[in-house]
């Protein structure tokens, strides 16, 4: 390991402390992130830790997390504000036999009556914010210009209202699976980072930090293993949560050593398909 | 830096990666936060504002290398004064470990020994790897790996291989157990020794790279590294170009047959707005005297593709799966059958293919339709898919039939179409065969035409684009 700069070193350890296993490149990214103020797109795999690096994101600054989960269909009454015309309806009734003239007055076009939805949240937060658009792929290409005003200039413009600016830059992350490609406007205004699967000493890093009770050497073999099933030609390859998921079951069942028994018995946790499953016993000789 | 930078960038658009006016920037002022002696993470710095697709990141990382090779390492002395059989023991020591910058000392020692990579020559980086390689006795090495490492899995105590330094591996089998079987250990060790020894012929290849650039400048051996480590640059080879350009006159096609498609299969019904109404009626007072629809909403149809793989469409097939990947990066709802005389989703294998920015192999796609003979048999596929699928499909479901409908003279089937022109909105047919060949010999494509809302030639973009413009008449 080459020795790193100061920030970036202390990047690496605060997201360390928030649980998070970070590698230099991860480290530089979300360090510039912040610094340029620019969003970071994170695409990888499923299950390769991109939610949670936001998260950890959050955690390690100290800033409120706001999540934006993606879906088709989704659209700017439920991405960045709505008006709520509950409100403005009693409002109006208040003034009922007012002059026409007076509507103004009764202002039911002000901040008060304005929903904010997860973008807008993140744009008037009173405190710095991390905000997290989570699975932008699924959202249809139309929709994605909805997220290009707040991305680029951190504003939000409301035909009745005027133009809201933020009051702290909030750290924007993306995510995405690459199930479709992303349009280059979107992908320009964003610094890229890609997740793949772990190299398998970080990976073994990873199981020591979050399952700390089990035997140093199976974090490594479980490690191993894992990378050999991912190589093979499996539908659902497993994931880091995954891999997790697998030392916790072989902490609950007492393993203290892999035998081809107990890995035939815990299989299922690893692999979600009956294909893999004898896919991967071909693979490991078992 | 800034000259390094610009001269990147060039490179970097020479090799087909665009990269815009504000990227270029972006770099260049992260590059001012960082500091610039740490190689990995200029690297990463450069790359998150430079290259925004995962496939590309490859040829960045070589490119980032020829333009910041030059400097030599500390400790190349040491390594200098070694035997050449001191130098081959302690790579056998560090192969395996954590501790990058030993070996890629050691990567630098060997090229330089054993590379004939003399100034000024005209040899090629795959001898000189090849002659390393040879030198370094990676065979042997790996065997040696492996020898040491086994006996640890039969149960014992086996812990051998103490005393040797950094080599990170679990080992060490089961303690206590009473000695489980383990027939995955020999795998596992086996992959472990083919990391390591992966790992350093990445070491060896920079090593190579590194030396050529010092000799002969970075943009020389960019030239000739196309020729030479081609495997590091696939994104660049001949055939990507192609797909490419393919791309390029597909992809605007591909965007208004989608956009087509989803007309034909809407629902074109609106409905009332009442949080719009209200909204609207706030200007009056409350009194709604314009009423407000929901916005319409994206057109999203299913778009089913049953594309013909057997041999006597080949030449079209490819043509098609090109297609399929345009498409596949536009819609998200795309599925894709393959069929010979079996049906085979391949949805999948297009996802892949066109999330790694490459061809789709037409073996790899045909490989499960072939069911019996390898020769098309409409009949069994039409009632295969209305049996397993038909069900799946929905009025918003576009389903395209690529194919010949040359059945081998067994039956079409075409009850089990017609079923399939039930369930789903539109059916169209694009036939690869001139129109004069239709319904000569086995063909029976006019036995399927009646449930088809359009049945097309369809060999070239032309006639491809023709067709798409015949569907946007027909909407109109």
């Amino acid at each position: 390991m080459e020795q790193s700069s100061g920030p970036i070193d202390r990047m690496l350890a605060d997201l360390g402390d928030a649980g998070y296993l970070a590698d230099t490149t991860i480290a530089t990214v979300v360090y510039l992130g912040a610094e340029l103020g620019k969003p970071v797109l994170i695409e990888g795999p499923a299950g390769t830790g991109k939610t949670q690096l936001a998260k950890s994101v959050a955690l390690a600054t100290g800033k409120r997390l706001i999540r934006l989960q993606c879906y088709e269909g989704l659209d700017e009454s439920k991405a960045i504000y709505e008006w709520d015309y509950r409100r403005q309806l009693l409002q109006l009734q208040l003034h009922q036999g007012a002059a026409t003239q007076d509507l103004t007055a009764a202002g039911v076009f002000s901040e008060e009556f304005l929903l904010s939805r997860p973008l807008l949240a993140a744009i008037r937060s009173d405190d710095p914010v991390v905000l997290l658009l989570d699975e932008v792929d699924r959202l249809d290409i139309e929709s994605e210009a909805l997220l290009l005003e707040v991305l680029s200039e951190y504003q939000v413009s409301i035909p009745e209202l005027g133009t809201v600016t933020a009051r702290h830059i909030p750290q924007v992350f993306l995510t995405s699976n690459n199930s479709r490609d992303l349009s280059e406007a979107l992908k320009r205004r964003c610094l890229f980072l890609h997740l793949g699967y772990p190299s398998v000493d970080r990976e073994a890093e990873i199981v020591r930090l979050h399952v700390p009770e089990l035997a140093g050497h199976l974090a490594r073999e479980i490690a191993g293993l894992i990378a050999l099933l991912r190589k093979a030609d499996l539908k659902k390859p497993p994931s880091i949560a995954e891999s997790l998921d697998w030392a916790r079951t072989l902490l609950t069942l007492g393993a203290t050593d892999l035998t081809d028994d107990v890995i035939r018995q815990t299989l299922s946790v690893l692999l979600k398909y009956e294909r893999d499953i004898d896919t991967a016993q071909a693979e490991l000789r078992i | 830096m800034q000259g390094m930078l610009a001269a990147l960038v060039d490179e970097l658009r020479n090799v087909g990666i665009e990269v815009s006016v504000g990227e270029h920037l972006d770099a260049a002022r992260a590059a001012c936060l960082v500091s610039l002696h740490e190689k990995e993470v200029l690297r990463s710095t450069l790359r998150c504002a430079l290259v925004k697709r995962a496939e590309q990141i490859d040829t960045f990382n070589l490119l980032f290398d020829l333009y910041t090779a030059g400097t030599r390492q500390p400790g190349a002395e040491l390594a200098a004064a070694m035997t050449d059989e001191e130098l081959r023991a302690t790579l056998a020591s560090v192969i395996g470990s954590e501790d990058a910058s030993i070996r890629r000392l050691l990567a630098q020692e060997f090229v330089r020994r054993f590379g004939g990579l003399e100034p000024g020559s005209a040899v090629a980086g795959v001898f000189a790897m090849i002659a390393v390689s040879e030198a370094a006795d990676l065979e042997g090495i790996r065997a040696v790996l492996l020898a040491d490492q086994g006996g640890d899995d039969q149960g014992g105590d086996g812990r051998g291989g103490d005393g040797r330094g950094g080599v990170g591996r679990g080992g060490g089998g089961g303690q206590g157990s009473g000695g489980g079987v383990r027939s995955f250990g020999a795998r596992l060790r086996e992959a472990e020794a083919d990391r390591a020894v992966e790992g350093f012929r990445a070491d060896l290849r920079v090593a190579i790279r590194r030396t050529l650039v010092a000799d002969r400048g970075a943009r020389a051996v960019r030239t000739t590294m196309r020729v030479g480590l081609a495997e590091d640059i696939d994104i660049v080879t001949a055939s990507a170009t192609e797909l490419a350009a393919m791309n390029a006159a597909i992809g605007p096609l591909a965007q208004r047959l989608t956009h087509v498609l989803a007309q034909l299969s809407l629902y074109r019904k609106r409905k009332l707005s009442i949080r719009g109404t209200l909204h609207l009626a706030m200007g009056t007072g409350g009194v709604p005297f314009r009423l407000a629809t929901e916005p319409a909403r994206p057109p999203r149809p299913e778009i089913v593709v049953l594309c013909d793989m057997s041999g006597s469409v080949s030449s079209f097939s490819r043509f098609t799966l090109d297609l399929l990947i345009a498409l596949d990066s536009r819609l998200s709802r795309l599925r894709v059958f393959s069929f010979v005389d079996g049906l085979a989703e391949i949805t999948g294998l297009v996802r892949e293919a066109r999330a790694a920015g490459r061809r789709l192999d037409p073996r790899a796609a045909a490989r499960d339709a072939i069911r019996l003979s390898g020769s098309s048999d409409y009949g069994f596929v039409m009632r295969e898919f209305a049996g397993h699928y038909a069900h799946q499909l929905s009025r918003r479901s576009v389903v395209l039939v690529a194919g010949d409908a040359r059945t081998n003279y067994l039956d079409p089937a075409r009850a089990a179409f017609a079923q399939i022109h039930e369930r789903a909105g539109q059916v169209y047919w694009l036939n690869p065969e001139p129109r004069r060949y239709w319904d000569q010999g086995d063909s029976v494509i006019s036995q399927y035409a009646p449930w088809c809302a359009s049945v097309r030639e369809c060999r070239t973009l032309r006639q491809l684009a023709d067709f798409v413009q015949s569907l946007a008449i027909a909407v109109r």
